[in-house]
């Protein structure tokens, strides 16, 4: 059984890296010709880099958008979660669903009908929104909270609620109870939810695209006007820059705040004695 | 769990039902006025109201282009769960820095724009590439999987398998493992175990998972038009070449309501499976 | 119960507080500042991002005292945001292709230049359209085409040594499953199917000869796509053999070492004519009536032949040897492109393409 899940967990990682792994040797490749294997490593497409200003302010643009996202999405996205999996909300499943189902617009439906809205909104005298970040940053937010809630919301299922009530049965207040048991136990949906929410603004495009300025170019955008003139290595020296650059980041964070350990080793230890005593 | 607890309260939906009403009510409101005018070409302009966008959901090239969307979505997310669980399953185990590592290894794919990974794609399927290499040294003609259902299926796979393994992994850790060793010492067999106590504890990780991915894939542009060439035709490319080229705006609006429905109801199933199971599974 | 409360303490309420400032900052903070009145933002189309910020830019921007503001945009995209912020654009000055500016004009959405020898009402006028040549325009109410780039056969060398030199060679079965074309997501797809009607019966109208031509050729085609860089991408791979692509990105690819060529098919490469339009209704109109003026100067033509390599719109500018000259390209009716696009592609649908 075991041998089963490693050879399955192997393929996914096949699966997962294939095609990164393949964007990372072209961005080494000597010429924009992919060779396999490669006739020699070369780091030119890394130094063409430095004539591609907006590929570098992209980059900057949608990290910082991404954390943004991922930060207001965790702020608007907590509360709701704890709304919809502690006690009883009537409708509680289809408020799941509104929430939700934005997903499934696709990129151009919404971005135009953003666009739309914002234009109306100039239009009967208000300020001219498009062109700044906050349709965008707007944007973000509706895609980036469902990812939040759900993984939030599905922790805290998962979890057992008599901790909770063992805790208040303790005299704790509700406050107490919240940050010292309930979030704690919804660390690792946090975490997933976090880590999903900046992922998926990091890497949208569409939303982008029709809201873009040209203040608001993110990666994604400068990445198609690059792909758009030439078609050479330079995308995947940027693309391999940017793991690197958000791996170095990951790393730092996890060193000083354990982020990316869904639930840090120590911790695991004493609340499985905390789990097993009752 | 029969008992109702009093809960923390609707209050604390605000935040998030205000950022829905104010960023997707109007666009979505807007969608049902374009998609209540008759379809055609520049038809929103003419002003005629009829139903008309959505019976042409049902004939022409449409139905097929759905129910592909739908078997794609459908395969992607079981594909993602065979692949997304086992390496969910490491990974809730692994301690301290190798955990930030498969964390880390496993997320990476995706800080790679989705251009960028259809290209390596290219590169991996190709005739000429990864794949008809490795052909030809077995000896065979080389081959390749581009601009195939495959390939749309594989790029898809990839793009939601990190979303499927955090949720499942985020699930997988909220699992004690004191209940999987009374379960153990109890007599039953790794096995038993898997099915009667850890997949079911699971189940809000899998459906929160399985949500994303589904609906995600279902609603995907950019990996069907870069890698399903011109057959590989799906809903959402059908939506923007109304759009775009067509300028049918009526029947897009349509198509995307349709879509909005499709995964809506699902979305509110899927939440009432995982309620409902969690309950049972603390209720016992 | 005492042990699991102690280590995180503090840390949630802070991150919480951490998400909801951020929360604010997000939404607020970058809401701020009014449209710039010294910049003027212009719509083009990505790949030629470069081209505006270095070739034209700077000598307007001495001389007005503006900053022009580029974003990266296709040209039906482009168009969507014109059509969706009808009148009231966010975008200054369009660098678009002329099948969606006729497509915008007949919807009264762009600002209709004086003197339009195709007849319309006009209400803009620029003094740099007299030396413009009558080729150039190609619609009522929209401004001519401040040029054309060229498209012709890029090919990849190590498969097709010899590559086929005539829009009638593409039938060659040698090519079999080889060529990406485009369909109709694209604009090159309508302007094929133009060229092969306009060569099998001698009007671009014709679709039904159009169709037949496509039909012959349909055996080699291994895939109508949407982008033109996928297609040279997979051109340079050798995965597809040969597509229609323009020679400045044939040049780039050779040079950075790929298996890339670039010719011109003997009864002529394709002029897809485009350049700037102001849509209706812009903030800074004057501005970009300007801007639209200055592109029609000799200097802003001699750029577009002389570093562009593309075809200009006067007569009156050196065009460098190597570039395709205007009379020799294919150029078509772009009005009645776009009147007939919808319906083209419905067909396209029905015949090229079956679901």
């Amino acid at each position: 059984m075991v041998a089963a899940l490693r050879v399955l967990a192997a393929l996914a990682y096949l699966v997962l890296l294939a095609a990164p792994l393949a964007v990372i040797l072209y961005a080494f490749s000597p010429t924009a010709a992919f060779e396999i294997p490669p006739s020699g490593l070369s780091l030119r497409w890394f130094a063409a880099l430095t004539d591609q200003p907006r590929l570098i302010s992209g980059l900057v643009t949608s990290l910082w958008l991404g954390f943004g996202a991922a930060a207001a999405a965790l702020a608007c996205g907590i509360p709701a979660a704890l709304a919809l999996s502690r006690g009883s909300l009537p409708g509680r499943n289809i408020v799941l669903a509104v929430l939700l189902s934005p997903l499934s617009l696709p990129g151009l439906v919404l971005g135009l009908g953003i666009l739309t809205t914002a234009s109306a909104f100039a239009a009967a005298g208000g300020p001219a929104l498009v062109g700044t970040f906050l349709p965008l940053g707007a944007a973000h937010l509706l895609i980036t909270i469902p990812w939040v809630t759900r993984s939030v919301a599905a922790s805290l299922e998962s979890a057992a609620p008599e901790l909770e009530e063992q805790a208040r049965s303790l005299g704790a207040g509700p406050l107490t109870t919240l940050f010292l048991v309930t979030l704690p136990t919804a660390r690792p949906g946090i975490v997933a939810g976090a880590v999903s929410a900046f992922v998926i603004s990091f890497g949208n495009f569409a939303l982008s695209l029709f809201l873009a300025s040209g203040r608001t170019v993110t990666l994604p955008v400068a990445i198609f006007e690059a792909v758009d003139r030439y078609q050479d290595p330079t995308v995947a020296a940027i693309s391999t820059v940017t793991i690197l650059v958000t791996a170095a980041a990951a790393v730092v964070a996890d060193r000083f705040a354990g982020v990316m350990q869904l639930r840090g080793p120590a911790r695991r230890r004493e609340r499985g004695r905390a789990g097993s005593a009752p | 769990m029969g008992r109702v607890r009093r809960g923390p309260g609707p209050l604390l939906l605000l935040p998030a039902l205000a950022v829905v009403a104010l960023v997707a009510a109007v666009p979505v409101g807007l969608l049902v006025r374009t998609a209540l005018f008759a379809p055609g070409a520049f038809a929103e302009l003419s002003g005629e109201t009829s139903l008309a966008s959505f019976a042409a959901l049902f004939e022409g090239p449409f139905p097929a282009v759905a129910r592909r969307t739908v078997r794609l979505a459908l395969l992607t997310t079981a594909a993602t769960v065979v692949l997304g669980y086992p390496v969910a399953v490491l990974l809730s185990r692994a301690r301290g820095g190798w955990r930030s590592f498969q964390t880390l290894l496993v997320v990476s794919p995706l800080l790679m724009s989705t251009v960028v990974r259809a290209y390596g794609w290219t590169l991996v399927l190709g005739s000429q590439g990864v794949l008809g290499g490795f052909l030809e040294n077995l000896g065979l003609p080389r081959a390749g999987l581009l601009h195939t259902e495959a390939a749309v299926l594989l790029a898809l796979t990839e793009s939601f398998l990190p979303f499927m393994i955090l949720a499942l992994a985020a699930s997988l850790d909220r699992i004690e493992p004191a209940v999987i060793e009374a379960a153990r010492s109890l007599g039953a067999s790794p096995g038993q175990t898997f099915l009667r106590v850890a997949l079911p504890l699971s189940v809000p990780g899998l459906v929160a998972g399985g949500s994303f991915v589904f609906v995600g894939s279902l609603s995907a542009y950019a990996t069907p038009a870069l890698l399903g060439g011109s057959e590989v035709r799906t809903w959402v490319r059908e939506i923007q070449e109304l759009v775009m080229i067509r300028f049918d705006w009526p029947t897009a609006a349509a198509a995307s309501l349709a879509l909005l429905l499709v995964a809506a109801l699902l979305l509110a199933l899927g939440a009432a499976l995982s309620h409902r199971r969690s309950a049972r599974a603390f209720g016992q | 119960m005492t042990g699991p409360t102690r280590p995180p303490r503090r840390r949630p309420a802070s991150v919480i507080a951490a998400g909801a400032l951020a929360a604010g900052a997000f939404t607020g903070g970058w809401a701020c500042g009014p449209p710039d009145p010294n910049e003027l933002v212009v719509a083009v189309p990505p790949g030629r991002i470069a081209d505006l910020e270095t070739a034209f830019a700077p000598p307007f921007e001495a001389v007005h005292g503006v900053r022009i503001v580029p974003v990266g945009l296709r040209s039906a995209d482009q168009a969507a945001r014109v059509r969706v912020e009808r009148g009231n654009p966010s975008l200054d000055v369009l660098w678009i292709d002329a099948g969606e500016a006729a497509l915008l004009a007949r919807e009264n959405l762009l600002d209709p230049p004086t003197g339009n020898p195709l007849g319309g009402p006009g209400s803009v006028t620029l003094p740099n359209l007299a030396g413009v040549e009558r080729g150039a325009w190609f619609s009522p109410g929209a401004l001519p085409a401040s040029f054309a780039s060229t498209i012709g056969f890029l090919y990849n060398t190590d498969a097709l040594p010899d590559p086929p030199r005539s829009w009638e060679a593409l039938a060659d079965p040698a090519l079999a499953n080889r060529l990406a074309l485009f369909g109709f997501g694209s604009t090159l797809g309508p302007l094929t199917l133009a060229a092969l009607s306009r060569l099998a019966s001698g009007d671009e109208r014709d679709a039904d000869a159009g169709f037949a031509a496509l039909a012959r050729i349909r055996p080699n085609v291994r895939l109508f796509g949407a982008s033109g860089p996928a297609a040279n991408q997979l051109v340079a791979q050798g995965e597809a053999w040969l597509t229609l692509g323009l020679p400045s990105q044939a040049r780039h690819l050779a040079a950075a070492g790929a298996p890339v060529g670039w010719i011109e098919p003997a009864e002529g490469a394709l002029a897809l004519p485009q350049g700037i339009q102001v849509p209706a209704g812009s903030p800074r109109a004057a501005l970009a009536h300007a801007f639209a003026d200055y592109m029609f100067s000799v200097q802003a033509q001699e750029t577009a032949a002389g570093e562009l390599l593309m075809a200009p719109a006067r007569s009156d500018v050196r065009i460098p040897a190597g570039v395709p000259r205007p009379e020799d390209l294919l150029r078509f009716d772009m009005v009645a492109l776009g009147r007939l696009r919808a319906e083209w592609a419905d067909r396209f649908r029905a015949e090229v393409l079956p679901e």
